[in-house]
């Protein structure tokens, strides 16, 4: 009986001494250590990327806010790159402010790819919208970037100095 | 029909000579009316230690399970025959009628349902899917991806010996023989405190209690930890409690249960002699304990990760199922227990019968010597109960409550209250008051009890689990792993099942498949430490927040020199203070692999690289997740001389695009695990994109059945 009991007490006993294995070396890697890093040109822009002002043609304004979005004027345009051209769905997150439609009142965005229009999108209220639209292999090419253009019918002018805007935008560009 | 009564009752008479034994060496003092429900509920604690050591030595084998009985047999008759004590007293006539009568009529339908084809939620999946494993390697083998593998089988191991000829209705017959024995066993100890109605009618009131029968007449074992904690009280209400035997029921049930921990201290105070106590519980808890502690390096697997890390179990599930078994969705306050315990039956997972409303009426057993004692182990015993809350969860504690209750009633009205019990508890009866999705035995299907009818079609026709089951069996090969979103009915089908969410594994396989669909879980965050170009030997990132129910994660650590990354290097040595077992998933390049602390945050967690040279480097960068607000960090290095220092200051924050092939890297990742199927419900979360887009993830549909898909991982 003694040593029944004994054997539990030491089994608990060094059951929480176990030592773990703490030390491991890195695996078999699957892809390139640094994701994205291999290509020059992303399929999506996250306006607070690094390199996102290295994909903007036109249109949008370097100043990055909240360390998140950039505003755009009318025609806000750059260029991606798709490794592939099947199974991808053209995205962006856009918000339409509220100081701007009470000027323009209700919008409409325009989406084209390479010069061709995709989409369009009729935004009654301001507020966070995201347009989100499959895209046919015979849209892209895998060649060279992809060029990407919004255009915004009608632009919010300041009653003060006369700038400009359009939207703001958080990201653009091609996803799964 | 035979195989299944004769797997049983081999099953049941090994016990019961291993108990004659016992009780024949031990000197119990038993009567002849007492000595075969000893013999057989403390046999089938020796049996099970039998079992457990021709497990352990991989000799399983129908052979050998013969050879045992017939051992047992042996020793029967050449060492286990006592001399018993004097009888106790007779039951009065009008209890016997009644007593035979509920009885048999209750035991008749416990039978019936019993000898059906086992379609018991958690006896179809885990009991029995445990035990069919365990026969088909002849022994134990480690089961790491099922939480329920790792838990003592004290009761279940039985389930070995009636498996291996009667298969699954053979096991349910041996847990309903112990339900069959459970008022038999109340009526004794009534009888030897002179209170034989009180016993009779406790008795009666626990077995005919609508959850008691439809627990007991499946391959569960919570009737069986019931009988166990009962046959303990009648030992330790004893003049002269045997402390030896006290302990080794006592032991017993904790291998049955680890919630019957509660009875060990209890069996300590009540058997008087402490170290005979101890030891006898020893015996029995000792191999399981050694068992897990070598198997799966946690002696109480599959809990307390957090005292004994292991790589099987997560912290965080640990502390989620806590959580869901203290609180049953549909439940919406603590006052609406005793009627979901007792009458409405759904939301808790069972009913006990109308009559426990009045279980307080036990409170007038305190003026009793056996009700006091009664009452006091049924509270103890009841204890668990806090922690899961469902209904089976009180069968352990509710032969004990039933003592007190009818030992505190005056003998005249409880025939009264048995027949009323009787009749709420007629399954047809039941089906007037109860919710109709109550856990109960509702119908009786007797042609196929009695094997008039193949148990096959019949499971094909009336039980879509089963189904799920057979589609498994059916469209995939022998060594095939299938992910599962839910438990399937795995004592039905030879191949291994990893459920998406009982075991480490099975929750890493969830975070693969929800990463593509989720964007919160992906990398779409990269946080950059920037700092003056120095010589290190070793990196760390040190999280700095306390509390919330975040789990820190990283999908990849990249250190930098000159705005270039270092490559990985096999000398590199990676260290992490929480699950250090997948700190490679940090290191490996893939955007759908993460480590995770799989636990809450705390301060001072930190993720290590030991470049192993001193090495040139100016910055890090950690790929990560959204779904971890709450996480703050710092970095620090360790140079030359040895010390670590901060470096740079708050990480900047940039975010990544959604990275392609996310899907089809997942695949790959489960592939890796060694799962080939997955198999899906129709209505689970993200289950459309998952039928719309196979050529992305990477798998072909292999069958259908009902509203479930099985796809082959390619």
């Amino acid at each position: 009986m003694r040593t029944g009991l004994a054997a539990v007490v030491l089994l608990v006993t060094s059951a929480g001494c176990l030592k773990q294995p703490d030390v491991f070396a890195p695996p078999e890697q699957r892809n390139p250590t640094v994701l994205d890093e291999n290509r020059k040109r992303l399929h999506f822009v996250p306006m607070s990327a690094e390199e996102a002002p290295e994909h903007f043609l036109n249109d949008i304004l370097p100043d990055l806010h909240d360390g998140l979005w950039r505003w755009t004027l009318q025609r806000p345009t750059l260029e991606v790159r798709v490794p592939k051209r099947n199974g991808l769905k053209f995205r962006a997150q856009l918000t339409v402010p509220e100081i701007t439609m009470e000027q323009t009142g209700p919008v409409t965005i325009g989406v084209y790819i390479d010069n061709r229009m995709l989409t369009e999108r009729r935004v009654e209220k301001p507020g966070e919208v995201v347009i989100e639209q499959p895209v046919g292999p015979e849209w892209l090419t895998t060649a060279r970037p992809v060029v990407i253009r919004m255009v915004i019918d009608k632009i919010w002018t300041s009653p003060l100095d006369g700038a400009q805007r359009g939207f703001i935008l958080t990201g653009v560009g091609f996803v799964e | 029909m035979v195989s299944v009564v004769f797997g049983a009752v081999l099953t049941l008479v090994a016990a019961w000579c291993c108990g004659q034994v016992v009780t024949a060496r031990f000197g119990l003092g038993l009567t002849r009316e007492e000595r075969p429900l000893y013999s057989l509920v403390l046999g089938a604690a020796m049996l099970s230690l039998l079992l457990f050591a021709m497990a352990a030595l991989r000799v399983v084998s129908d052979a050998s399970l013969l050879a045992l009985a017939a051992g047992l047999g042996l020793a029967a008759w050449r060492w286990g025959r006592g001399s018993n004590e004097d009888s106790l007293p007779a039951l009065p006539r009008i209890w016997r009628w009644i007593f035979g009568v509920a009885w048999g009529g209750f035991a008749v339908i416990a039978l019936l349902h019993a000898m059906a084809p086992e379609m018991s939620p958690d006896g179809s999946s885990y009991h029995l899917g445990i035990v069919a494993r365990f026969y088909r390697a002849h022994g134990f083998i480690p089961i790491p991806h099922l939480m329920y593998g790792q838990m003592p089988q004290g009761f279940d191991i039985l389930y070995l010996m009636a498996f291996a000829f009667g298969r699954h209705s053979a096991a349910a017959l041996v847990h309903c023989g112990f339900l069959l024995v459970l008022p038999w066993l109340a009526l004794r100890i009534g009888q030897r405190a002179g209170r034989a109605e009180a016993g009779a009618a406790a008795g009666l009131l626990a077995m005919l209690s609508p959850v008691v029968m439809v627990d007991g007449a499946s391959a569960y074992n919570d009737v069986a930890l019931a009988v166990v904690l009962l046959a303990a009280f009648g030992l330790a209400v004893r003049e002269r409690p045997h402390a030896g035997a006290l302990g080794m029921l006592a032991g017993y049930a904790f291998t049955i249960k680890y919630t019957a921990v509660v009875a060990l201290p209890w069996a300590l105070v009540m058997g008087r002699r402490w170290r005979a106590v101890a030891g006898g519980a020893a015996v029995v808890i000792a191999p399981w304990l050694a068992r897990n502690f070598l198997t799966y390096g946690n002696p109480v697997a599959p809990f307390y990760s957090k005292w004994f890390p292991n790589p099987f179990m997560h912290e965080s599930f640990e502390e989620n199922y806590r959580a869901w078994m203290r609180w049953y969705d549909g439940l919406g306050s603590v006052r609406e227990i005793p009627w979901a315990l007792t009458v409405d039956g759904t939301v808790l997972g069972g009913l006990l019968g109308p009559l426990f409303l009045l279980a307080p009426v036990g409170l007038v057993a305190l003026r009793d010597g056996l009700g006091r004692r009664a009452l006091a182990a049924a509270a103890l015993f009841a204890l668990p109960y806090a922690a899961n809350v469902g209904t089976r969860f009180l069968i352990p504690a509710l032969p004990l409550v039933a003592l007190a209750m009818c030992v505190g009633l005056p003998a005249r009205v409880l025939p009264a209250v048995v027949l009323l019990h009787a009749v709420l508890s007629l399954p047809v009866v039941v089906d007037k008051y109860a919710c109709p999705h109550a856990w109960r035995i509702s119908k009786l299907y007797p042609k196929v009890a009695v094997r008039r009818e193949d148990p096959k079609e019949f499971m094909t026709r009336e039980w879509p689990p089963y189904r799920r089951a057979a589609l498994i069996e059916r469209a995939t090969h022998a060594q095939a792993v299938v992910a599962v979103p839910t438990p399937v009915p795995e004592s039905y089908t030879s191949r291994e099942t990893r459920v998406l969410y009982l075991s480490a594994q099975g929750e890493r396989l969830a975070d693969l498949l929800l990463t593509p669909l989720i964007r919160e879980r992906q990398p779409l965050h990269r946080y950059r430490f920037s700092f003056e170009r120095q010589a290190l030997r070793a990196v760390r990132v040190l999280q700095t927040a306390a509390g919330g129910q975040d789990n820190w994660s990283i999908t990849e650590f990249n250190l930098f020199d000159e705005d270039k990354p270092l490559a990985r290097k096999k000398e590199w040595h990676l260290r992490a203070s929480a699950f250090p077992w997948d700190m490679g998933l940090a290191f490996d390049g893939s955007p759908v692999t993460r480590w995770r602390a799989w636990r809450g945050l705390r301060p001072g967690e930190f993720v290590e690289v030991d470049l192993g040279e001193v090495v040139q480097i100016d910055g890090v960068a950690l790929e990560m997740s959204s779904d971890q607000w709450g996480v703050r960090m710092k970095l620090e290095g360790r140079g030359e001389d040895g010390n670590w220092r901060p470096l740079g200051g708050e990480p900047v924050r940039s975010d990544r695009p959604p990275p392609l092939g996310l899907r089809r890297m997942a695949i790959e990742e489960m592939k890796r695990l060694g799962v080939t199927h997955l198999m899906l419900v129709e209505g689970d979360f993200g289950w459309e994109d998952l039928r719309d887009n196979e050529e992305l993830w990477g798998f072909r549909e292999a069958g259908q059945v009902d509203n479930v898909r099985l796809y082959r991982l390619e």
